[in-house]
C-alpha cells in the first residue's frame, strides 16, 4: 500500500518540544474563544432567560430600555388605554427592578432581579411558579429562584420542608413561600418573584403608575401583527413601543449581541486569541520552513514540485489545528462547567460553539500557513551544490 | 575508456555550445563558455579544475537545477533548453544527485530517505518500496542501519544513504559535486568505488566533480576545466 510520507507530521515530531509549544499556542487560543463565546452566549441567553418565561402577545415598553434591567417605564394610563383596542382580550402590568437581599445563609449582600405580577393572572409559562402564584396574595409574600448565585441551602431548606421563611428584605417584613429555577444573570443573581403591591414595598422610591412593561394577551384567532399596528397608533408617544412577543426578546437579543458594550469586549477577547494563536503558529510554522530550507531544495531536485512543498506546510498547519483543538474542547468543557458551578450562570458547550471555534481555529491556522509558506519560494535547487 | 557499443545509443548527457553568464550590467560574468560535452551511458567522467572555474555551475545546468541560457542540453534526446518548470522538474527525477553535504532529510530514518527518492517519481513506482530501499540500503552496506536517523550516522554512512537515495531508481545519470570532500580518503574511497560499481550494474552515465587527485582512476576519462572551458586534451 502507498501512502505518501507524512513529511509534515515527522518534521513536527522530530521537535518534540518545539511541536508541544505550538499545541499549547493553539490550545490557549481556543480555550480563549470558547470562553469569551461562552461568556457571551451566556450573556445572551440569561439576560432574555426571564423574558421568554412570559405570557403575552404583544409588549408595551418604554423606548429607552434594552434590557430588563434597565428597561424603563410606562405609564400605567397609557397601558389602560390598550384595553380599548379591538382584539386585545386583556392585559398586565409587570414591575421590574433590582433589590439587595441580604442571603440569610452567608450574610452577604445579593443583588436580586425582583418582578412584581398580578397574582391573579398567569403571567409565567413555567408550571412551577404558575401554581403557586396564589401564594403571593399575601403582602410581603416571594417566591424565590432555587438556582441563585451563591449558597442559599437554609432558604431552600426550610421552604422545602414545607415551611415558610420570615426575613426582611430592604427593611420590610418579608416571607419566601414558594422556589422556582431560573438561574443567575450578569447584572443579578437571581429572581425574586412577588405581588405587585409588594413590589412597590420593596423598591419603595416607584409609583404604581411608573410599570415596567405590559404584556397584552389577545383574543383567540386575532392577528398579533393587526393589533400592534393598532395599538401603535393608539399608543403614539415617543417613548413608547409597541412589539411582538418574538420582536421584544430579538430586540433585547440584538442590542446583547451586537451593540452593547459588553458584546463588544467579548468579541474583542475572542479576536485576540485568534491573533495570538496565528502569531503562535506562525511562528512555530516559519521556524519549522527556515529549519528545513535545505532539506527543502534537496527535495527540489529530487523531482518534488513547488506545491508539494506547499502541502507539507498545510499539513502542518492542519496538525497543529487539530492538535490543538482536540484538547481544548475537553478543557473547555471542564472549565465550562467549573465556571458555570461557580457563577450560576449557564455555559454549555453547544455543538455549534464547538464548530465555530473549530471553523476559527482552522481559518488562524491556514492564514498562518499561508504566510509561512511565502517563506519557501527562497527554497532553490540550484543553490545547493 | 569508452565501451563502442555505448557509443551507438544517445548520449546519457549531451551538451553542445553552451555558455551561461551570471549577473548583468556592471556584474555580468561570464562563467561557462561554449562547453561541449557528451557522456555515453554507463561512461563514468570525473570533472576537476580550479575553485571558481564553472563546475558546479555546469553541474547544477546539466541536472535541470538551473536553466540553461544557450547553446544545447540533452538528457537522452530530451532537449532542456527552453524547457518549462514541469518539464525540469521530470528531467531531475531522471537523475541521482549526490552533494558534498546537508543532503539527507533530519527528520527521516535512512530508509525514508531513500523512499523519498522514490516518491518522487508517483505512487506508481511504490508498489514494493520497502524491499528495493532495504534492497538499495544493503548494497550500500547500512542493513544495520536502516531505521537510524542522520544525526547517529556517520558521514561515511550519510552519504552512503545519499548514494542509496540517488540510485534507488536506477537513473540514467548520475551527477556528484564533491561527493567525498567531506569525508576522510577511506571512506570517500570506499562512496566512489560504490558509485562507480553500482552506475556500471544499472549502465548509468556518472559526472562526477572532485578535486581528490587518489580518485581519479576510478574514471573512464577526466575532464579539466579552467575558466570556464573544458581543456581539450591532446
Ligand atoms: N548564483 C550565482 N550568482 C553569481 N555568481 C555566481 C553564482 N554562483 C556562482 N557564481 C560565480 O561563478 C563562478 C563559478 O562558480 P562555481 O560554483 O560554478 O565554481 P566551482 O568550479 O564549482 O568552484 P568550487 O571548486 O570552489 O566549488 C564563481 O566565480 C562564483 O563566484
Ligand atoms: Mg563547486
Amino acid at each position: 500500500m502507498f501512502y505518501r510520507t507524512p513529511l509534515g507530521w515527522l518534521q513536527l515530531r522530530h521537535r518534540p518540544m518545539r511541536l508541544v509549544v505550538a499545541i499549547c499556542g493553539v490550545m490557549f487560543a481556543n480555550l480563549l474563544m470558547f470562553m469569551q463565546f461562552g461568556f457571551l452566549g451566556s450573556l445572551i441567553q440569561t439576560t432574555v432567560q426571564l423574558q421568554s418565561h412570559l405570557i403575552g402577545d404583544i409588549v408595551i415598553s418604554s423606548t429607552s430600555g434594552r434590557q430588563l434591567q434597565g428597561i424603563g417605564t410606562v405609564p400605567r394610563r397609557r397601558l389602560l388605554q390598550s384595553l380599548a383596542v379591538p382584539g386585545v382580550r386583556d392585559m398586565t402590568e409587570v414591575y421590574s427592578g433590582l433589590i439587595d437581599w441580604i442571603n440569610p445563609t452567608t450574610g452577604k449582600t445579593a443583588n436580586l432581579t425582583v418582578i412584581g405580577i398580578d397574582p391573579e393572572v398567569p403571567v409565567f409559562l413555567d408550571p412551577d411558579i404558575d401554581a403557586q402564584r396564589f401564594k403571593l396574595r399575601t403582602l410581603g409574600s416571594a417566591l424565590m429562584d432555587r438556582r441563585a448565585r451563591g449558597d442559599w441551602s437554609a432558604v431552600i431548606r426550610s421552604v422545602e420542608a414545607g415551611g415558610v421563611l420570615t426575613t426582611e428584605i430592604s427593611g420590610r417584613q418579608a416571607r419566601v413561600e414558594g422556589l422556582f429555577s431560573m438561574g443567575a444573570t450578569f447584572g443579578a443573581d437571581g429572581t425574586l418573584i412577588v405581588s405587585r403591591e409588594t413590589f412597590l414595598s420593596f423598591t419603595g422610591a416607584r409609583s404604581a403608575g411608573a410599570v415596567s412593561f405590559g404584556l397584552v394577551r389577545l383574543a383567540p384567532g386575532v392577528d398579533p401583527g393587526a393589533t400592534v399596528e393598532a395599538l401603535r397608533t393608539v399608543l403614539a408617544y415617543e417613548d413608547t413601543k409597541v412589539e411582538t412577543m418574538a420582536e421584544f426578546l430579538a430586540s433585547h437579543k440584538r442590542f446583547l449581541a451586537q451593540d452593547s458594550p459588553v458584546s463588544f469586549v467579548f468579541r474583542t477577547g475572542a479576536f485576540i486569541g485568534l491573533l495570538v494563536g496565528a502569531a503562535i503558529v506562525y511562528q512555530i510554522l516559519y521556524a519549522d520552513v527556515n529549519e528545513h530550507m535545505s532539506e527543502y531544495a534537496m527535495l527540489k531536485s529530487l523531482g518534488y514540485s513547488h506545491g508539494y512543498l506547499l502541502g507539507v506546510v498545510c499539513e502542518q498547519a492542519a496538525i497543529l489545528a487539530v492538535l490543538g483543538y482536540l484538547p481544548s474542547l475537553a478543557a473547555a468543557a471542564a472549565v465550562y462547567a467549573v465556571v458555570a458551578k461557580a457563577t450560576a450562570l449557564p455555559l454549555v458547550l453547544t455543538f455549534d460553539r464547538a464548530a465555530n471555534v473549530f471553523a476559527l481555529t482552522c481559518l488562524m491556522c491556514a492564514v498562518s500557513g499561508a504566510l509561512a509558506t511565502r517563506r519557501l519560494r527562497a527554497a532553490d535547487p540550484a543553490d545547493i551544490f | 575508456m569508452t565501451d563502442s557499443a555505448s557509443l551507438r545509443r544517445a548520449p546519457a548527457l549531451s551538451i553542445a555550445g553552451l555558455s551561461h553568464v551570471y549577473g548583468a550590467g556592471l556584474l555580468r560574468r561570464e562563467v561557462l563558455t561554449s562547453i561541449d560535452l557528451a557522456i555515453a551511458p554507463g561512461e563514468i567522467v570525473i570533472l576537476n579544475g580550479p575553485s571558481g572555474c564553472g563546475k558546479t555551475t555546469l553541474l547544477t545546468i546539466a541536472g535541470a537545477l538551473r536553466g540553461a541560457q544557450s547553446g544545447s542540453v540533452k538528457h537522452g534526446h530530451v532537449e532542456l533548453r527552453g524547457a518549462g518548470e514541469g518539464d525540469l522538474r521530470k528531467a531531475r527525477r531522471l537523475i541521482g544527485f549526490i552533494f558534498q553535504a546537508h543532503n539527507l532529510h533530519n527528520s527521516l530514518t535512512a530508509l525514508g530517505n531513500v523512499r523519498m527518492g522514490m516518491e518522487a517519481h508517483g505512487s506508481g513506482v511504490m508498489a514494493d518500496w520497502k524491499a528495493r530501499c532495504a534492497d538499495m540500503l544493503a548494497r550500500v552496506g547500512l542493513s544495520n542501519h536502516m531505521s537510524d536517523y542522520p544525526a547517529t550516522l556517520s558521514g561515511g554512512q550519510r552519504q552512503r544513504v545519499a548514494i542509496a537515495r540517488a540510485l534507488v531508481t536506477a537513473p540514467p545519470l548520475i551527477l556528484a559535486d564533491e561527493a567525498t570532500a567531506a569525508l576522510d580518503g577511506k571512506s570517500g574511497r570506499e562512496c566512489v568505488e560504490l558509485i562507480r560499481n553500482l552506475a556500471k550494474g544499472n549502465g548509468s552515465a556518472v559526472l562526477m566533480v572532485t578535486h581528490d587527485a587518489r580518485i581519479l582512476d576510478v574514471a573512464d576519462r577526466v575532464l579539466t576545466m579552467t575558466d570556464g572551458r573544458i581543456q581539450v586534451r591532446p
